[in-house]
């Protein structure tokens, strides 16, 4: 079933048009992944399916269109990481996540112990419960991205996108972040959306990918058929060798022209 | 990683003020309050004082030898001067915390944002070419105070992101821009017109000193509704500091709860500077003093800056009477005296911060 379809989409970014009509469908519990080079649109895709710039076209989520929907309704079904999110040093990581609550909460309401157990629930599924009452400013950057995600997860939103969820962040802490959102993505049924740089690991975590480039979709399927060295060359003018894993994993391998 | 939160009937909690915070508070107010009763040229004694305020409740009858004079000393000269100083105190910490908050800008504060000039400036536009004027009710000068408040707060607000920099100092620029103006064109008129100007000036410069219970009264419908309105935002608050993207994508309609925030928080300027006149520095001292012991929260920082602010004010008021006396400073000298080096100091950690 499609939990997330997005039709015709077009959108503007500083006065360029960078999505130029783009359709995209995804399955509920599937997990897509955008690529494409930088300034491609990917982040803007995101906004615009969450609502955070103004997009011509369509988006619907299980067959509603999203322009129906109040803010809030929206943010129920949706739930987004930026790439930066803005940590408030001072905050701590329990009030921060308790954040994510917001569009369950009337406009003058506070939370109430629904939410509160939301917010246990989570930290303690994401093992921050120890850093409950740390402040931002004190996290790693790999506790600060968890944090985040965290706060995301406690919207309780059928639909996650992640934007860059690992740029920040060194190797294991890739691997572990992509991990848990993959674990989550099965235990909760989530569908999730991530723009990714890394295209090794958007190939090894996502189910289909998208390649953006030009404000159209360059390419779309599954992760191998996506990533060829050729669709790289053109979209990116990069060298890469395309190295089979077996079981139909792929890496993608810089490579340079000539040696 | 071990996770050690302790999951039961108690849940953890929200940060929010706690009891002893806002006893602290309550006393803080309270004392400042019986010390501007207290304290003055004419002699009253505290016990009497205590029996006089016991007796004034309903259904409580104290014998209490205070003479005629002394009484209505006491009812007409220093408790609306005390009350006043509350109101206003309270409104003008709560409006500044308020604007921190929506503009996310620890300097915001409703001078320098040319909230009050335009409150003036609204006030003489009303006392020159309308005066005595009024709509339904309502006297005009109070309403035309509040419209230049939001045409102040318009302007800097505009002005400064012209500036292209959503930095604290381009707002705070703009606000001094815009308050040097308006302040210009009200001088203007206010020459031109000078059969007014000792109303102006008196509206202006008013100290909380000749006033009585109608100027409480007056204030305190349009200080009451903007303390309840941003004391109702005060989650909201929270959610901003994350941002605009990030809070419309938690489901909130920014431009919404800044236009309310905005609108209350300029309305209680517009009635403080009404009865009191300039009296600057209230809004970024208060906010920042309960921020520094009390930590980011709204939640917490918008009651407290209510109670400590209502005290600092009365307390402000009874050293500008006080140290002088017979004569009185103006209360505005008091506070800018202890407010000026404050905003330094709160400039200097808002660097770090950044």
């Amino acid at each position: 079933m499609t939990a997330l379809s997005i039709s015709g989409l077009r959108a503007r970014y500083n006065g360029t048009e960078v999505l130029k009509g783009i359709d995209i469908e995804v399955e509920r519990g599937g997990w897509l992944g955008l690529v494409g080079p930088n300034g491609s649109g990917k982040t803007t895709l995101l906004r615009a399916v969450v609502g955070t710039v103004e997009a011509g076209g369509e988006v619907a989520l299980d067959g509603h269109d999203v322009r129906q929907m109040s803010s809030a309704e929206r943010s129920r079904s949706i739930a987004v990481v930026a790439q930066r999110p803005n940590l408030p040093s001072d905050m701590t990581v329990f009030d921060y996540v308790l954040l994510g609550r917001t569009p369950h909460i009337s406009y003058f309401g506070v939370e109430g112990r629904a939410d509160l157990q939301v917010v246990v629930d989570v930290l303690e599924r994401l093992e921050l419960g120890a850093l409950s009452f740390r402040t931002l400013g004190s996290l790693s950057g790999g506790e600060a991205q968890q944090s985040a995600l965290a706060r995301a997860l406690a919207q309780r939103a059928p639909i996650l996108l992640l934007d860059e969820p690992t740029s920040a962040l060194d190797v294991g802490h890739q691997q572990q972040v992509l991990e848990l959102v993959d674990e989550l993505r099965r235990e909760q049924s989530l569908t999730v959306v991530s723009a990714l740089h890394d295209l090794t690991l958007a190939a090894q975590f996502c189910d289909g990918l998208v390649m953006l480039g030009g404000g159209v979709v360059h390419a779309a399927g599954a992760p191998r058929d996506v990533l060829t060295a050729e669709n790289i060359r053109n979209l990116y003018g990069a060298s890469v060798r395309i190295i089979e894993l077996g079981e139909g994993e792929v890496a993608v391998v810089p490579h340079r022209a000539g040696r | 990683m071990s996770s050690t939160l302790i999951v039961g009937p108690d849940l953890p909690r929200a940060t929010r003020p706690t009891w002893g915070q806002v006893t602290a508070g309550f006393i803080a107010l309270l004392g400042a309050g019986i010390a501007g009763l207290l304290i003055g040229p004419a002699d009253i004694p505290a016990s009497e004082l205590l029996r006089a305020l016991a007796d004034s409740l309903p259904f409580v009858d104290v014998s209490q030898e205070l003479t005629e004079t002394q009484l209505d000393i006491l009812w007409e000269l220093r408790l609306p001067r005390v009350a006043l100083g509350a109101i206003v105190g309270a409104t003008l910490a709560i409006s500044g915390a308020a604007y921190q908050g929506v503009f996310r800008n620890p300097l915001a504060d409703p001078y320098l944002l040319g909230v009050a000039a335009g409150a003036g400036f609204g006030a003489t536009l009303a006392f020159v070419f309308a005066p005595g004027a009024a709509v339904g009710p309502i006297e005009l000068v109070p309403l035309a105070a509040f419209g230049g408040a939001l045409v102040g707060v318009g302007l800097t607000y505009g002005v400064g992101r012209t500036l292209g920099d959503r930095s604290n100092a381009a707002l705070i620029l703009a606000g001094v821009a815009v308050a040097s103006f308006l302040t210009a064109v009200q001088t203007f008129i206010q020459q031109r017109n000078t059969d007014t100007l000792r109303e102006v000036y008196s509206w202006i410069l008013g100290s909380i000193g000749t006033l009585g219970w109608h100027e409480v009264l007056l204030s305190l419908p349009y200080a009451g509704i903007a303390t309840i309105v941003i004391f109702l935002h005060r989650r909201l608050l929270d959610v901003l500091a994350v941002g605009e993207e990030e809070s419309r994508g938690l489901g909130i309609s920014t431009g919404r709860v800044r236009a309310a925030v905005v609108i209350a928080a300029s309305l209680g300027t517009a009635a403080a500077v009404a009865v009191s006149g300039l009296i600057g520095f209230v809004g970024i001292i208060v906010p920042h003093t309960v921020r520094l012991l009390t930590g980011w929260s709204y939640r917490v920082i918008i009651p407290l800056s209510a109670l400590f602010g209502g005290a600092f004010l009365v307390a402000a008021d009874l050293v500008a009477r006080t140290v002088m006396s017979p004569a009185e400073l103006p209360i505005g000298v008091v506070t800018a005296f202890l407010g000026a080096p404050f905003f330094a100091v709160v400039m200097r950690s808002a660097r770090r911060m950044r």
